[in-house]
């Protein structure tokens, strides 16, 4: 099955802030969705960017780096980087890493049940 | 025209001959007075048409077959698909005068749209009599004065004229000729000249059919002839009736002739024929066999041994039915052996070296620790060229304790088998140098970050084992690992350890050893997250359902226990396994203890 099937990845820009709202799975199947997008042009003059993890039904080890890998990039690019608290899965997979304490966590935003 | 039988059977045969004799008795087949003589003529150009196919030399031979009993001179002309006319077959009493109109009739061809007889009848697709022709008759429709003299010189006088139709398409025509005093034609002769055009048409027909269908067979044979695969069509008996020089090749004969001249079943008994699991395959296993007994056998990949010199190729055989269009019945099997052996053997060679890598990344068997019993499952996901990325390990460390060792590597194949050999062989050279579990931990984490670029992330547990009286202290460490199960005799079931950062991207790291009691029958299960994640996104087994699995685990033997586990795992997964499943367990014996 393609990987769109497994994870859909919402792209928005709230004033200077880049939104990626993933939903679906982050997987090995389909990490490299993230990966396109984090490399896109609109990505680099974002000055923070936001993952959105509350959809997200399902993260294994490779979603995972693929989240650091994301946040590796922002740091080299000087961009604010931050996740959501996430999913029940996502968050387990967080603390029992403890890679939460090494992320920034925001609140979702406002509007995002809107769509 | 003359409506005559289609059939060529012999009364019917009689009969047309015997009434062109019966009218024609006043004038006769000169020379004969049988009624057998127009018979003999008919059969005779029945044999004649019916040996051979090739146009030129039948219509010759059709030809001849006239003079003299019929005619003095007979010409058959055919139509060209571009409408022009040419003649095939000149016959006379004297070769010369042959050869003389075939020149003629070469130099001056007849004009299709002109007045000679031949050219209207082409036209018309009706036979026409010419009973007595006048030197100004011959002179209006010869095709310039040279013609028209050679007519009168030759005492043209009379003719019949019958097209050769076919399929309802004038083919051309055949012109019988009388000269000087022989008998002029009448009515009656038409049904004998007729029966005998309709049969020279037919015989032109087929010929012409045959040769496009062997121009089709030819550009067929020759298309398959030298395609790079092997092809052979087989009939229901098992014969190759065709086959062309790769399959030759591939199966070691010098040409595909000795293919389609061996028996049935000679070709194959020369070959040890297996499949991918080793099983002999009998003949009536082959796809094309298959077919011919109502299935539709999926492409089938074979090993095929030559019995002879032991050669060894790996062959993907497809078949197809060959149906006759008519009746929609099989007539053959086309077969098409595609050979990928080299492929084969490059697979073959990559799972071998992926299992000798993953069985130096994983203990070949597990120490005895007294005291206590361990035991390890392990499955990895993918295909079997895959090296999984978890790992496990059981070691002495120190004088009296022992190192469990649980971990996953993010990822699988070459670079997470070189991750895990890095943190396997770290892991043991950190316990060498006296280090405890948090500080092992450490140690492999700055290893891991010390690799090029790329977040090698890894999640390791480590269990030390220290037995003492009547069972064993535990100090446990975790990075970023899921906690081991502790169930203890009575079946309590609970996680134990504190977590701790996971291993090789997040920096600073931290972990915390705590320490556990195990007494008799005590048992401790380390897994990692192919197990817990099993059937995830949609159903994963989850901490919860791992509990429930282990809730008669007390009472059950420790390598059931994780068998058990094992397979519920796997059966919980949708199809081929997501993630490699480990899992390492250690149960207080007390016989064991010292």
């Amino acid at each position: 099955m393609p990987a769109e099937e497994h994870l859909r990845i919402d792209v928005r820009h709230e004033g200077n802030r880049l939104v990626l709202r993933l939903a679906g799975e982050l997987d090995l199947a389909t990490v490299s969705l993230l990966e396109g997008q984090i490399d896109e042009a609109g990505a680099q003059d974002a000055a923070m960017v936001v993952l959105d993890l509350e959809q997200l039904d399902f993260i294994d080890s490779t979603g995972l780096r693929a989240v650091l890998s994301a946040h590796a990039t922002a740091v080299e690019r000087e961009q604010e980087f931050a996740v959501t608290r996430g999913s029940e899965q996502v968050q387990r997979l967080l603390s029992l890493t403890h890679v939460a304490e090494h992320l920034r966590i925001v609140e979702p935003s406002a509007d995002r049940d809107s769509s | 025209m003359h409506k005559v039988g289609v059939s060529g059977s012999s009364p019917e045969l009689g009969s047309i001959a015997q009434r062109s004799l019966g009218r024609s008795e006043a004038i006769g087949i000169r020379g004969q007075s049988s009624g057998g003589a127009a018979i003999d003529l008919l059969v005779e150009a029945g044999v004649v048409l019916a040996a051979s196919l090739d146009l030129d030399t039948t219509m010759g031979q059709v030809a001849r077959l006239t003079v003299p009993t019929v005619a003095d001179l007979c010409v058959i002309d055919l139509r060209d698909d571009d409408g022009s006319i040419r003649d095939v077959a000149v016959a006379a009493e004297l070769d010369t005068t042959a050869r003389e109109l075939e020149d003629l009739r070469a130099r001056f061809p007849l004009d299709p749209d002109g007045a000679h007889p031949a050219a209207r009848v082409i036209r018309s697709g009706q036979p026409l009599l010419l009973e007595e022709m006048t030197s100004e008759l011959l002179s209006s429709f010869a095709q310039g004065s040279e013609h028209a003299k050679f007519m009168i010189d030759h005492h043209y006088r009379s003719a019949l004229v019958a097209p050769l139709l076919a399929r309802e398409r004038t083919l051309g025509a055949l012109s019988v000729l009388r000269l000087a005093d022989s008998e002029p034609y009448g009515e009656h002769d038409m049904d004998l000249v007729g029966e005998l055009a309709r049969r020279a048409a037919l015989a032109i027909d087929n010929a012409r059919l045959f040769s496009m269908v062997m121009r089709v067979e030819q550009r067929l044979e020759s298309i398959l002839a030298n395609l790079a695969e092997a092809i052979t069509v087989t009939d229901e008996l098992g014969r190759t009736v065709f086959a062309n020089q790769a399959a030759a090749d591939l199966l070691g004969v010098p040409s595909p002739g000795a293919l389609t001249s061996a028996e049935a079943g000679a070709v194959i008994s020369r070959f040890l024929v297996l499949d991918e699991q080793g099983n002999e395959l009998g003949l009536e296993q082959m796809p094309g066999r298959r077919l011919f007994m109502g299935e539709r056998p999926d492409p089938l990949l074979v090993r095929n041994i030559v019995r002879e010199t032991g050669e060894e190729r790996w062959l993907i055989v497809r078949s197809s039915p060959v149906l006759d269009p008519e009746t929609e019945r099989m007539l053959y099997a086309a077969n098409v052996f595609e050979n990928i052996t080299e492929v084969k053997r490059a697979q073959l060679e990559n799972t071998r070296i992926a299992q000798i890598l993953q069985r130096a990344l994983l203990p070949h068997s597990l120490p005895e620790v007294p005291g206590a019993q361990v035991a390890a499952r392990y499955a990895a996901a993918g295909e079997l060229n895959e090296v999984g990325g978890d790992f496990y390990d059981v070691f002495k460390h120190g004088e009296d304790s022992w190192m469990l060792v649980i971990g996953d590597v993010c990822g699988k194949g070459p670079r997470a088998a070189g991750v895990t050999a890095l943190a396997r062989h770290t892991l043991r050279a950190a316990a060498m140098s006296g280090q405890g579990p948090a500080g092992m931990l450490t140690i492999l984490h700055r290893a891991l970050l010390d690799q090029p670029p790329g977040a090698d992330l890894c999640t390791v547990g480590l269990v030390m084992l220290t037995p003492r009286a009547g069972g064993a202290r535990l100090t446990i460490a975790l990075a970023g690992h899921p906690s081991p199960l502790l169930i203890d005799s009575d079946g309590r079931i609970e996680p134990v350890g504190d977590s701790g950062t996971l291993l090789g991207v997040v920096d600073p790291v931290s972990f915390a050893e705590s320490e556990v009691e195990l007494h008799d029958g005590d048992t401790l299960l380390l897994y990692t997250d192919g197990v817990s994640e099993a059937g995830a996104p949609e159903k994963p087994l989850g901490e919860d359902g791992l509990s429930e699995l282990c809730a008669n685990g007390s009472s059950t033997e420790l390598s059931e226990l994780l068998l058990h586990v094992e397979r519920a795992a796997v059966a919980r997964t949708d199809g081929p396994l997501r993630d490699d499943i480990a899992l390492l367990g250690l149960r207080i014996s007390a016989e064991g203890v010292r």
